[in-house]
């Protein structure tokens, strides 16, 4: 579904990203992880077509191109940062995306759509009253909205609490297993083995490893057990314990 | 592609409607200060005693007797004046609405009210206060005829006249006895035209009083005891006609500042907080995003325009000239300040930069255009600064179907130059996204 190949993208004499080939099938969830600076933010930017790679392609199924608006239409971005309206309710919020991506979405569905995410009972509310948890959420339900075929969730769990996780987890495996390509950013080791098919490894603006994680652990994990200290100490090994900006 | 672009205008609508300092900023504030203003300005012109500056030339007893009656009349206040010249200076300071200049040869002209002549006043009016001074034209009317029915009514004056005369014509003044008795039959002859005249000035007041007008003084309704030569000391024929026809443009300049201040902020916000990137990533191209940014700029710059003209209309009475070419200069309106607020939202980008420096710029400009003193009184030198203010002409396109009238090629011109000022801000938008785009 997602096709990154040979991408590599500078900022002035700064290579963020080099030669990275990534992909992503219908129905997998991938995980990409690195240390802060290792080029995921980049990566993801290239792949949802924000930012242009400099050489290489990106290929988004047969549609091509994501620099082209169209393609982009096969997308579900849930950035980061929570870009939210504080100013909009949850379903003006929702009905608002729904448009953007030329989905037509009645109340009901809307409103199915924030029920997915347990937003339901509070669907007319101002996003700025809401928490954090809610918010991550909420972006979550706006990124499923058009039901796109592929997922791009940029750290969707960062900041919350374990029953939001958990519920945002859930619904990230309930979309795999009804085929949607998932690529997911982290810093948690936990989620990324709980959530991920494949886990791609990431540092200096290059894919360090990549493989399930049996199979990292297998080859990098210097007899670490199948845990999520066993993924952690592969990065550690990976990209060294030097802290970064 | 309707559809996205509609949502992101309603979208922006909705932010704009509820930040409650935008939406003050906006709506809520230009109407104040058109109201507010427009009352200030409307107490300056309140009507109450006519104010005029008095210059005395004549000093006989008849021109103190008339001056006399325009001081005790409740409805004007009389400052006596000594020279034309400091009462001119009056009109000119706003102090008095005209100068009353009772001439040198007033009393030798009432003297002959009776055979057809009339008393000679000269006014010299500020003619932007013209229901002023029709009020006083009809006040030096009605003490003429005043003058005139006492000087009627008062026998011993008149015999006074006669006896004077009689005595002038008895003296030697090198005529004949042949043109002494003529006069002395002429001064008879008047003596018993003016008793007629009396008596039948008389009898017609009965008549008139006792409810049988019609007909009642066919002569004296044409006869004018006060001959005023009135003349403008302002040379500006054009004034508005109620302090809110000047307010409400006002109103509009700040209306258009908020806008303009609301959008650039919203978008630095947008730019800042991640929103305007999530924007970008869905199936819309950059030009999108800003199409509808500036689409709901135009709507909320079009909807406060309109919403303080129906105001001023329904509310405060002013009624425009020329209504038909509101509408097309309020949509030049509403293009311009678009482009003026994405050439101020490309010049500064960051949050700080759009809230400091843009306001500030905004408001500058809006200050010069007329925002706080309207054109109308502003200084010349002031007023030829002002002309790099866009607001300004905002104002030249409002004022001129609002009230200044004239032909549809000036109304045009006025329009047209908003639209200039609409080219130019989408100039300094491209010149400046493009040098960002080649630094970047």
């Amino acid at each position: 579904m997602l096709a990154l190949r040979e991408v590599s993208k500078s900022y002035g004499t700064v290579r963020a990203v080099e030669r990275v080939s990534l992909c992503v099938a219908a129905g997998e969830v991938v995980g990409l992880l690195g240390p802060n600076g290792a080029g995921k933010s980049t990566t993801v930017a290239l792949a949802t077509g924000l930012m242009r790679p400099d050489s290489g392609s990106v290929m988004i199924g047969a549609a091509g191109d994501p620099s082209n608006a169209s393609v982009r239409r096969a997308i579900g971005f849930a950035p980061q940062e929570l870009a939210l309206y504080d100013m909009l309710t949850a379903t003006e919020t929702v009905k608002l995306y729904a448009q953007l991506y030329g989905a037509f979405r009645s109340r009901r569905q809307v409103l199915e759509a924030l029920d997915m995410v347990g937003l339901a009972t509070r669907a007319d509310e101002r996003v700025g009253s809401y928490s954090g948890g809610m918010k991550r959420r909420l972006n979550l339900a706006v990124a499923l909205v058009h039901e796109p075929p592929l997922l791009v969730l940029d750290e969707p769990t960062a900041g919350v609490d374990p029953q939001s996780r958990a519920h945002v987890r859930g619904i990230i495996r309930a979309r795999a297993a009804s085929g949607c390509a998932v690529l997911l950013t982290t810093h948690d080791m936990e989620e990324a083995e709980k959530l991920s098919d494949r886990i791609a490894l990431m540092d200096h603006g290059k894919i360090q490893a990549e493989g399930t994680v049996d199979e990292l652990v297998a080859i990098h994990g210097a007899g670490s057990s199948r845990a999520a200290h066993g993924l952690e100490s592969v990065l550690l090994k990976l990209t060294g314990r030097e802290l970064r900006e | 592609m309707t559809g996205p672009l509609l949502a992101l205008v309603c979208k922006d609508l909705r932010l704009l409607l509820r930040d409650r300092s935008a939406f003050v900023f906006t709506l809520v504030f230009p109407l104040v200060i058109a109201v507010l203003f427009g009352m200030v300005f409307g107490r300056m012109a309140v009507p109450g005693p006519i104010t005029v500056a008095l210059v005395r030339e004549g000093s006989g007893p008849l021109a103190e007797s008339f001056v006399g009656a325009l001081e005790a009349d409740p409805a004007l206040q009389v400052d006596r004046v000594e020279g034309r010249e400091e009462a001119i200076a009056r009109v000119r300071s706003a102090r008095c609405c005209a100068v009353v200049i009772v001439p040198e040869e007033f009393d030798m002209a009432a003297e002959a009210l009776l055979t057809g002549g009339s008393m000679p006043i000269e006014v010299l009016g500020d003619p932007s206060r013209s229901a002023e001074l029709g009020l006083l034209q009809g006040k030096l009317m009605e003490i003429g005829f005043v003058q005139f029915m006492l000087s009627v009514g008062d026998s011993a004056r008149l015999q006074r006249q006669m006896a004077l005369l009689r005595a002038l014509s008895a003296s030697d003044m090198g005529t004949s006895e042949d043109e002494r008795a003529a006069l002395l039959d002429l001064l008879a002859a008047a003596q018993r035209l003016a008793v007629a005249r009396e008596e039948k000035v008389q009898r017609r007041l009965e008549k008139q009083i006792s409810g049988d007008a019609a007909g009642a003084f066919p002569r004296l309704s044409a006869f004018r005891p006060v001959r005023i030569a009135q003349s403008a000391v302002v040379d500006d024929p054009v004034r508005p006609p109620s302090s809110f026809a000047v307010t409400f443009p006002q109103g509009v300049v700040w209306g258009l500042a908020g806008c303009v201040m609301a959008f650039v902020t919203s978008l630095s916000v947008e730019r800042n907080r991640g929103t305007l990137r999530r924007l970008c990533a869905a199936p819309l191209s950059m030009h999108m995003v800003l199409a509808g940014k500036a689409l709901a700029c135009f709507c909320m710059a079009l909807l406060m325009q309109a919403m303080l003209m129906v105001l001023a209309v329904t509310a405060f009475g002013v009624r425009p000239v020329q209504p038909a070419l509101l509408l097309p200069a309020m949509a030049a309106i509403a293009v311009a300040f678009t482009m003026v607020a994405m050439a101020v939202a490309s010049l500064f980008q960051s949050l700080g930069g759009s809230e400091g420096a843009g306001r500030s710029v905004i408001l500058i400009l809006a200050l010069l255009g007329g925002g706080s003193v309207p054109l109308v009184f502003m200084p010349p030198a002031l007023a030829s600064v002002s002309a790099v203010s866009p607001f300004r002409w905002a104002i030249a396109a409002l004022e001129g179907p609002l009230w200044r009238g004239g032909s549809m090629q000036s109304q045009l011109t006025a329009i047209g130059a908003v639209l200039v000022v609409a080219v130019v801000a989408a100039a300094i938008a491209w010149g400046a996204l493009s040098l960002r785009r080649q630094s970047a």
